[in-house]
């Protein structure tokens, strides 16, 4: 995951008058966040904005128009109904970006707490709880969140709650390490002989520390969750059909895929790939950031 | 070494019992009794010979006891029946295993040829047109679902051109021969190198610039070592460490590709008959799959494992002497 790792000794341009600038012109400058930024902004401009431009409504079928190729009135084609697939799209950028970053903060919450306490805790709850944590990688998410989602009636909460509940391991491996390593420094030993609580110890000298690397796993963490919520609905186990999410869509194409309806296919797709593509660039342009090793050019 | 081997074979315990125990809540959890199942509903036996059976099968022992009763079941090969036709349950997986097996196996098999040779090609030569074109697709791989892949790929090559089948293993109503075997595989195995190879990639192109970053590569190359011996010695196995730990790393992850990919092709494997059954809710067949997706994750975990572990030397020493 090197993608930007340079020369031993070699400051990167965007880097070099890193403590003349601010960290945020810094992160503005890199070449990773210069492509993904304006993406990430696009989407959420044409997720928020979108819905109310378009003519048409997301369930708004039109018997005229069933399978209607893109053309100047129905710019991305229309679906089985004649439903418009660009003011579907729209409005499923709302539900699934939605679904991603509430699951993701869900996700966030709950590995900062596993962390949290594995990481303060006594070294044998340590070893037990990181021996679990191992355990649960082992497993593929996919099929913790299908076995998951086999059991009852599919709901957008009931979503949110398994893609969280699959994807906070993370989370919970970072914060552990930062506790561990925080700990061990100098001043955090002078606070706690002054008296400090650990509760105090934790708003003051954990969740600074540890923000801007838990930044970048949420960033990445919301792509991710992107993509298994497509998946997740593509297979018929995630939101509602009723609800015009990505993956619902490209289901819906995939029914008609042999009559050669390729839109249907085409756009959503590219879709989530341009999302999650400049979710991790951001990421990646976070990363190189927030990492002390790579802002000193090593 | 066989200190490291027993240790690393402990921690693989708790994985396959915690698997187990899954797999066990799954068959647990599923809605109906497996009592009224068997004559085909409760309202067919009165309330004592309900009661009697459900002693007979052992239902009202206490739930550990049960585990431990199905846990010997399973490891002795009886797997129970499936919910929908009645086959025993061990059948229908074996064949699936091996078919979900074949797909994987060749594209891992591509996926670790591919990023190997793209990622130290992108590594040498950094920030190279080479480099730039290589970064960037293997940014859009990893971004790029595996499903909707497929589904382009047969749009492209199967409903337009017509040049590839799109669904199934053999074709129905042709014979049977090794040319359409090959022929149904290449589309799945495709999507699936393409839309997993990305994190790969980049992982190879940052191990081999570290390594030709490093003073020890340096010296070697001061001291004027042939090529051959830069490229075998020096930065392939070097590169190489953290690609295998990844691989088993990331081993889940392609697994979970690979049965949403089988899921679009209607290959037989696994993965299908995972999805299949958690959709129909045929548990039994769940908790099978479950299982047997758990215990090939963690084989491969262990192999990936052993073979960092036989590769670096600083693992090796560590254990070796003690």
């Amino acid at each position: 995951m090197d993608a930007l790792s340079t020369d031993k000794g070699q400051v990167p341009e965007y880097f070099r008058y890193h403590q003349k600038t601010a960290l945020l012109r810094t992160f503005l400058r890199h070449p990773m966040t210069r492509v993904g930024l304006p993406g990430l902004l696009i989407i959420a401009i044409a997720a928020v904005l979108g819905p109310l431009l378009v003519p048409y409504g997301a369930d708004e079928p039109d018997l005229a128009a069933i399978f209607a190729v893109p053309s100047w009135s129905h710019w991305l084609g229309t679906d089985q109904l004649g439903r418009d697939l660009l003011a579907r799209l729209l409005e499923g950028a709302q539900v699934s970006l939605s679904v991603a970053i509430i699951a993701t903060l869900f996700a966030t919450v709950l590995g900062c707490l596993y962390g949290f306490v594995a990481g303060m805790g006594p070294v044998w709850l340590d070893r037990i709880m990181m021996q679990f944590l191992d355990t649960l990688l082992s497993i593929p998410v996919l099929l913790l969140v299908i076995v998951a989602q086999a059991f009852g009636e599919s709901s957008v909460l009931k979503v949110i709650a398994v893609i969280g509940l699959a994807s906070w391991m993370g989370t919970a491996r970072l914060m552990r390490t930062e506790c561990r390593r925080l700990m061990a420094a100098d001043y955090i030993s002078a606070a706690l002989v002054g008296g400090a609580s650990q509760f105090r110890l934790a708003i003051t000298h954990l969740l600074p520390n540890a923000a801007a690397p838990l930044l970048v796993v949420v960033t990445v963490g919301v792509g991710q969750a992107v993509l298994i919520e497509s998946t997740l609905s593509f297979l018929n186990l995630g939101v509602p059909s009723t609800l015009p999410s990505w993956g619902n869509l490209l289901g819906n194409g995939m029914s008609s895929l042999l009559g050669g309806a390729w839109w249907m296919v085409l756009f959503p797709g590219l879709m989530i790939v341009f999302t999650v593509a400049s979710i991790n660039l951001v990421g990646d342009g976070l990363r190189d950031i927030v990492d002390p090793k790579r802002r000193a050019g090593l | 070494m066989l200190r490291y081997l027993a240790l690393r074979f402990g921690s693989a315990i708790p994985q396959l019992l915690l698997i187990s125990l899954l797999a066990f809540i799954v068959m647990k959890a599923a809605p109906g009794s497996p009592v009224a199942s068997l004559v085909g509903g409760r309202e067919f036996m009165s309330a004592t010979d309900f009661e009697r059976v459900a002693g007979n099968l052992g239902l009202n022992e206490p739930l550990y006891t049960q585990y431990l009763t199905w846990l010997s079941n399973v490891l002795t090969g009886n797997w129970g029946y499936s919910i929908k036709d009645g086959r025993a349950v061990s059948e229908v997986i074996w064949v699936a295993t091996l078919n979900t097996g074949l797909l994987i196996g060749i594209a891992g098999t591509g996926i670790v040829l591919i990023s190997l040779l793209m990622g130290y090609v992108a590594g040498r030569w950094a920030q190279s047109p080479v480099d730039y074109a290589v970064s960037g697709l293997a940014h859009i791989s990893f971004a790029t679902p595996a499903f909707w892949l497929a589904l382009l790929f047969i749009l492209l090559f199967s409903v337009e051109l017509d040049w590839l089948p799109s669904s199934g293993m053999v074709t129905l109503g042709q014979p049977d021969t090794w040319h359409t075997r090959l022929l149904h595989l290449v589309l799945p195995v495709l999507t699936i190198i393409l839309a997993h190879a990305g994190p790969y990639i980049r992982l190879v192109r940052g191990s081999v610039r570290d390594v030709l970053s490093s003073d020890y590569y340096r010296a070697a190359v001061a001291r004027g070592l042939p090529r051959r011996i830069l490229l075998w010695r020096y930065e392939l196995p070097n590169a190489l460490t953290p690609f295998i730990t990844w691989c088993g790393v990331s081993l889940p992850l392609l697994v979970g590709g690979t049965f949403v990919v089988e899921w679009v092709f209607s290959w037989p494997g696994i993965g299908q008959l995972f999805l299949k059954s958690a959709i129909g809710k045929n548990y039994t067949v769940l908790m099978a799959a479950v299982l047997v997706t758990g215990v090939m994750v963690i084989l491969g975990n262990l192999i990936a494992d052993l073979l960092v572990a036989w590769l670096n030397p600083k693992i090796r020493r560590q254990y070796g002497r003690a």
